[in-house]
């Protein structure tokens, strides 16, 4: 769909090597494919040359013959039967195994590529959109895979088909064999001047069928205006004149692309004419005979397929290759670093004091250092979280945050308020190293949360982000998200904790019931409270909460307020929020202004201070109250 | 059948380029087998007979068939793609068209993406199909001809032809029927993979925090390795195609050696026709190739069609009365009178209003406030009329709804929807969406009362500033107040408001409410809200709990005696302390 890509690629060579060492792994398959190839051009080439010592040899000599010889005859015919046969097992065989050779690149590639989207650092997806990400997934793999499976076998066939019939037609009769070449080369030039101006036509086409599914799905989506405003009529006019663009555009695209066909097939018969009539005079003039006249025209024919394949196949196969160019980049895009290696595991606090390492859930947790020793390394997990004179920022040019230091005691819970942009939703960020730090250190238990690795790093810290990313998939499902081994009641328990419970048993099939596109049918409040409920059933010792409750109403909120005192409990908690009722109850609250902090202290604490806190209270109340 | 007929009643004008079609292929085709024929009498007639006037007109007969080919096939592409777009774009209108007509309800039960879906990639299967009906028509006419030519040539050597071709249709016929159902499948695989892909992509935040990227490998890896069997499966079957037939044609070519050699050593044919009669085979080799390389293509864009048609024939499940049978509502007082409604069925327990009755006289203000999900929006869909009610009626300006048009009825009504859903466009064109008659002066009077003329202006273009699809360019709240304005240029007798304040700031916020009421007295003005105070000053109020109505009445009365609305004040003045 988009008409802005690239249609050639930047580096061929690189591209070709990439897609050499995804085919490496199949080497022997490739060696048969050229093979079978080979044996089948020559094959099919060859079994036509018998056609002319069949009727010459064979056949001529023999008319008005009484009782004719026909063992040579049979002879030349069991020749041709072979020869055939290869031809057409060497093609099934290649066919098969390409097959099988792209079928299975293509899975490595897909699969390759989803393993490293899930490890690109967050900042990829803030400078690429979805459907950009997507279009790599869907055409590029498509038809790179069409190249594969036709594009590449057609012109490699196609031009060795080619090349062993010109062989064979000059060592038959120069002469004749320059016409055909003459009329072939004449057919070539002028499908390559077709298919260039059809390469437009078509990409002009494209993009009025881009603008008018762009327009289709805006007033699909945004149908609730289009009916409340009455506007159906003026809608279908607007689609009328899109639809009417996009008719002109792909009727002369069609006639362009048929049009090729029909010259070229024209050009085509006009050249057998020309073979046969100059055939027919040199074999008056003993320059030829029936039997070369014959077989050239076969032979005219059989290229006439190769010749027009390549030629489509030529413009795909530069398409792919592109497509190709993408994909490798994306692919070759460096992960998010992961040098960690601390481990964070279960442990049973022994009465002694010690600590034993256990793989079932206790509820307490302990660092364990994967490089030094094994007994002597492990840590009590307690939740002790420190920011060091962090800089960071989005982009390098431009620090949110600088010299940001804070400290969080085990259990305390935290809650930051601030402006927008005043870069609450970093530190999260920066906590679960969505993002990597420019200078300083965040520390867990005095651990540098760059020495644990990531996927631990991540499991201890759970979350409720501010736009609630549900799957497809039932209800249950998406609540079990948060840990997989949480039984059903677990599930219900926490759904309850969320208030939850009550709206899902409303649900056709209650907890079983799937949902789709991000929860579709759900009010945004309603998935807040699944993300809530999908946060509790996880075991994780440190809570974060941003914005958990935007869409939630204010007695809901204060009814789940029960369930948060459960779901903090014992656990390091951040609470990123607008709403007073949230931020008052914090142990600390820390009021954030352009990445500084600004003020920090406990409810009452800050509205004495009468700084920026008491301001912004005023409003949140104001707003709530008047 | 049926769908022949469907597609000759949706060629529309160009019928008679459909019809054409036939014609046009036929002489095409008369040419193309011409050809060898000619080339037959060349080698037999002209070379061995050595007869050079009868060669060159021969020859020249060649040549002026040739162009004569090449004109036809010239013409019949041009009819065949303005024939396919043709059709297309009929068809895409109709559904278009049919899409506007579709109530909620059913839009819900077919499922946004699925229509979207139809809309894009089945139209575009069916675009491909429908310029492939030309092969369709031609390829048996000429396999038909080419037998009757070598029937002319040589009758005994022709039963080659006719014991291989029903051969190659049997053989065709298998395999497109064993491949038809591993393509389904892929297909289904393909949605499931990129269905998977599209979520991730979207959800990678939360898979990041909850750390699944394993979970969503294994589910991607699964997804993705059936896709590759069924794929390899499909094309397995489809690649024996090009062998099989070759294999046909190569014996037949060997037959008609063996038998044309016999028969040319017993002087009953001439070396000429054997090599028209291997012409022949060939050109029938290429007519079935194109079917089988055709028919794919056609018969998964069959399984689109009916997608669509379904949704063509999809009966709106709510009836518009005629527009000159519509009254016109005379003002905007409203009713409602023992109203249910339910969104999965009409199952009283799975209401999600119940017995919903208010009266509400014209100009006057109602506040409607509850928990999330208490059916608030719900409400307000039911008097836009996009869902009717189960059960009770629902009246505005003293008749029932169902008595006017969609479109007398939402003439009168101004709606702001929860989402700010605006338009790829100008501002101006968002804003004219709401009238398109509306005047300079109207427009520029309702963003004063929503207070967004001053930061519209301050926009180099002002009001013809572009305004990206998904409206990133503005903020929150200004895309709230255009999304007010748009509504307010109708001069509606009722004005919807469903949380549509929800992002301005709280000096905005009163400003707007103010305003709104300075400039627009006499509207009826529903407000769906969250904060109490949006809603205090309203005339009436009512609180709303699991679809029900849990009180009615003023700020103070409600304060006194409902717990709900005292629960949720409480809970908002707890934040002052």
């Amino acid at each position: 769909m988009n008409t802005q890509k690239k249609k050639r690629p930047q580096n061929t060579g690189r591209v070709l090597i990439w897609l050499l060492h995804y085919m490496s792994r199949y080497k022997l398959q490739a060696i048969l494919v050229i093979a079978c190839m080979i044996i089948s051009a020559v094959c099919s080439v060859r079994s036509t040359y018998y056609l002319k010592p069949a009727i010459n040899d064979h056949i001529i000599p023999l008319i008005g013959q009484r009782d004719p010889d026909l063992t040579g005859f049979l002879h030349n015919l069991l020749c041709m039967a072979i020869l055939y046969l290869c031809a057409v097992a060497a093609a099934f065989l290649e066919s098969r195994i390409m097959i099988y050779i792209s079928n299975q690149v293509m899975y490595r590639i897909r699969t390759d590529m989803f393993y490293r989207m899930q490890r690109l650092p967050l900042s990829y997806f803030d400078e690429h959109n979805i459907g950009q990400i997507m279009s790599y997934y869907t055409n590029d793999v498509d038809s790179l895979s069409n190249m594969l499976r036709q594009s590449f076998p057609k012109i490699v066939e196609g031009g060795m088909t080619c090349i062993s019939t010109l062989v064979t037609i000059f060592m038959v009769n120069y002469k004749l064999a320059f016409i055909v070449v003459l009329c072939e080369l004449f057919m070539i030039c002028i499908l390559r001047i077709l298919v260039k101006k059809n390469i437009t036509h078509f990409a002009g086409q494209q993009q009025e069928l881009s603008h008018l599914n762009a327009y289709a799905e805006e007033m699909i989506d945004g149908r609730s205006v289009v009916k409340a405003f009455g506007r159906e009529k003026d809608v279908i006019e607007r689609f009328r004149s899109v639809n009417e663009r996009l008719f002109h555009s792909s009727s002369k695209a069609d006639f362009y692309a048929n049009s090729i066909f029909c010259v070229t097939n024209g050009i085509f018969n006009i050249g057998f004419t020309i073979i046969a009539v100059t055939g027919g005079l040199m074999s008056m003039h003993g320059l030829a005979d029936i039997g070369t006249t014959g077989t050239f025209l076969l032979y005219y024919r059989n290229m006439y397929n190769p010749l027009t394949n390549i030629s489509k196949q030529f413009n795909n196969l530069l398409g792919a290759l592109a497509g190709a160019e993408r994909i490798f980049q994306f692919i070759d895009t460096p992960e998010e670093p992961d040098e960690g290696k601390t481990e964070l595991v279960n442990v049973i606090l022994q009465s002694d004091g010690s600590l034993k390492e256990t793989s079932r859930y206790t509820g307490h947790f302990a660092f364990k250092d994967c490089t030094a020793d094994k007994k002597s390394s492990l840590k009590l997990f307690e939740g002790r979280l420190q920011f060091e004179h962090v800089d960071f920022g989005y982009k390098d040019s431009q620090l949110v945050l600088h010299d940001f230091n804070l400290s969080i005691e085990p259990g305390q819970k935290v809650a930051i308020v601030g402006t927008t942009g005043a870069g609450k939703t970093t530190i999260i960020n920066l906590l679960s190293r969505f993002y990597e730090i420019q200078a300083g250190r965040i520390l867990c238990d005095g651990i540098d949360i760059k020495t644990v690795k990531k996927e631990c790093l991540r499991n201890m810290i759970v979350m409720v982000l501010q736009d609630t990313q549900l799957f497809t998939g039932s209800v249950e499902d998406n609540i079990r998200y948060g840990r997989f081994d949480a039984s059903s009641a677990d599930i219900m328990a926490a759904a309850e904790l969320a208030h939850a419970d009550s709206f899902i048993r409303k649900l056709p099939e209650e907890y079983d019931t799937i949902l789709t596109h991000g929860g579709d049918f759900l009010s945004q409040g309603q998935k807040q409270l699944l993300a809530i409920a999908r946060a509790a059933v996880s075991h994780a010792p440190i809570l974060i909460l941003d914005e958990a409750t935007s869409s939630i109403d204010t007695r809901t909120e204060a009814l789940i307020d029960k369930g948060f005192d459960s779901l903090m409990k014992d656990r390091t908690v951040l609470v990123i929020a607008h709403r007073l009722s949230t931020i008052k109850d914090a142990d600390l609250i820390i009021v954030l202004d352009h990445g500084h902090i600004a003020e920090k202290g406990t409810h009452t604490d800050l509205l004495k201070q009468n700084g920026i806190y008491h301001d912004l209270c005023a409003s949140l109340a104001g707003s709530e109250q008047q | 059948m049926q769908k022949i007929k469907d597609i000759w009643n949706y060629s529309g004008q160009y019928k008679k380029y459909l019809a054409a079609l036939p014609v046009m292929a036929a002489l095409e085709v008369c040419c193309e087998v011409l050809i060898p024929y000619f080339m037959s009498d060349i080698i037999d007639k002209g070379v061995a007979e050595g007869d050079m006037d009868r060669l060159i007109r021969t020859g020249l007969f060649m040549v002026a068939v040739s162009v004569l080919l090449g004109i036809t096939s010239f013409f019949m592409g041009y009819t065949c793609s303005v024939w396919a777009s043709g059709v297309t774009r009929n068809l895409r209108q109709k559904l278009f068209e049919k899409i506007q007509t579709l109530s909620f309800q059913d839009i819900n039960r077919i499922g946004n993406a699925s229509i979207i879906t139809r809309m894009s990639t089945d139209m575009n299967y069916i675009k491909k199909a429908l310029g492939m009906v030309s092969s369709l028509i031609q390829c048996p006419m000429m396999i038909l001809l080419t037998v009757i030519m070598t029937f002319k040539i040589n009758r005994s050597m022709s039963w080659i032809f006719a014991a291989n071709i029903p051969l190659f249709a049997f053989v065709l016929f298998l395999i497109i029927r064993f491949s038809r159902r591993h393509y389904r499948q892929l297909f289904q695989k393909y949605d499931l993979m990129n269905g998977i892909l599209g979520e991730d992509t979207q959800n990678i935040r939360t898979i990041r925090a909850f750390e699944k990227k394993d979970y969503e490998y294994d589910r991607f890896h699964f997804a993705a390795s059936s896709v590759m069997r069924e794929s390899y499966h499909a094309e397995k079957i489809t690649a024996l195609n090009n062998p099989i037939l070759q294999l046909a044609v190569n014996v037949s070519v060997i037959f008609l050696l063996y038998a044309g050699g016999i028969n040319i050593i017993h002087g009953k044919m001439e070396p000429g026709d054997l090599f028209c009669m291997i012409t022949y085979t060939n050109q029938i080799l290429a007519q079935i190739m194109i079917i089988a390389l055709i028919l794919v293509p056609i018969l998964s864009a069959q399984i689109s069609l009916n997608r669509v048609f379904e949704l063509l024939d999809t009966v709106p499940s709510q009836e518009d009365i005629k527009e000159e049978e519509s009254l016109l509502p005379a003002d905007g007082s409203i009713c409602f009178d023992h109203v249910s409604f339910g969104y999965f069925d009409h199952e009283p327990e799975k209401y999600v209003l119940k017995d919903i009755s208010l009266s509400l006289p014209s100009g006057s203000v109602l506040g409607i406030i509850g928990a999330s999900g208490s059916s608030k929006s719900t409400l307000v869909h039911l008097l836009l009329r996009f869902y009717d009610p189960a059960e009770g009626t629902i009246s505005v300006g003293g008749h029932d709804i169902r008595n006017y048009s969609f479109e007398a009825l939402r003439s009168v009504i101004g709606f702001v929807p929860q989402k700010s859903i605006l338009y790829s466009g100008t501002i101006r064109e968002n804003l004219s969406f709401g009238n398109e008659n509306a005047t300079e002066e109207d427009m520029i009077y309702a963003c004063r009362a929503v207070c967004a003329h001053d930061f519209i202006m301050s926009f180099p273009d002002g009001y013809d500033t572009r305004i990206s699809e998904k409206g990133t360019s503005l903020s929150g709240g200004q895309r709230q107040r255009l999304c007010i304005a748009r509504a307010l240029i109708r001069k509606p007798d009722i004005l919807i408001l469903d949380d549509s304040l929800s992002a301005l700031d709280t000096v905005t916020d009163q400003a707007v409410r103010k305003s709104l009421s300075s400039y627009y007295k006499g509207t009826t003005i529903i407000m769906i809200a969250q904060r109490i105070s949006s809603i205090q000053s309203a005339d009436q109020i009512l609180v709303l709990d699991n679809g029900s109505v849990s009180g009615m009445g003023t700020h103070e009365k409600l304060l006194a005696e409902n717990t709900i609305y005292r629960e949720i004040d409480q809970s908002q003045k707890k934040n002052m302390e």
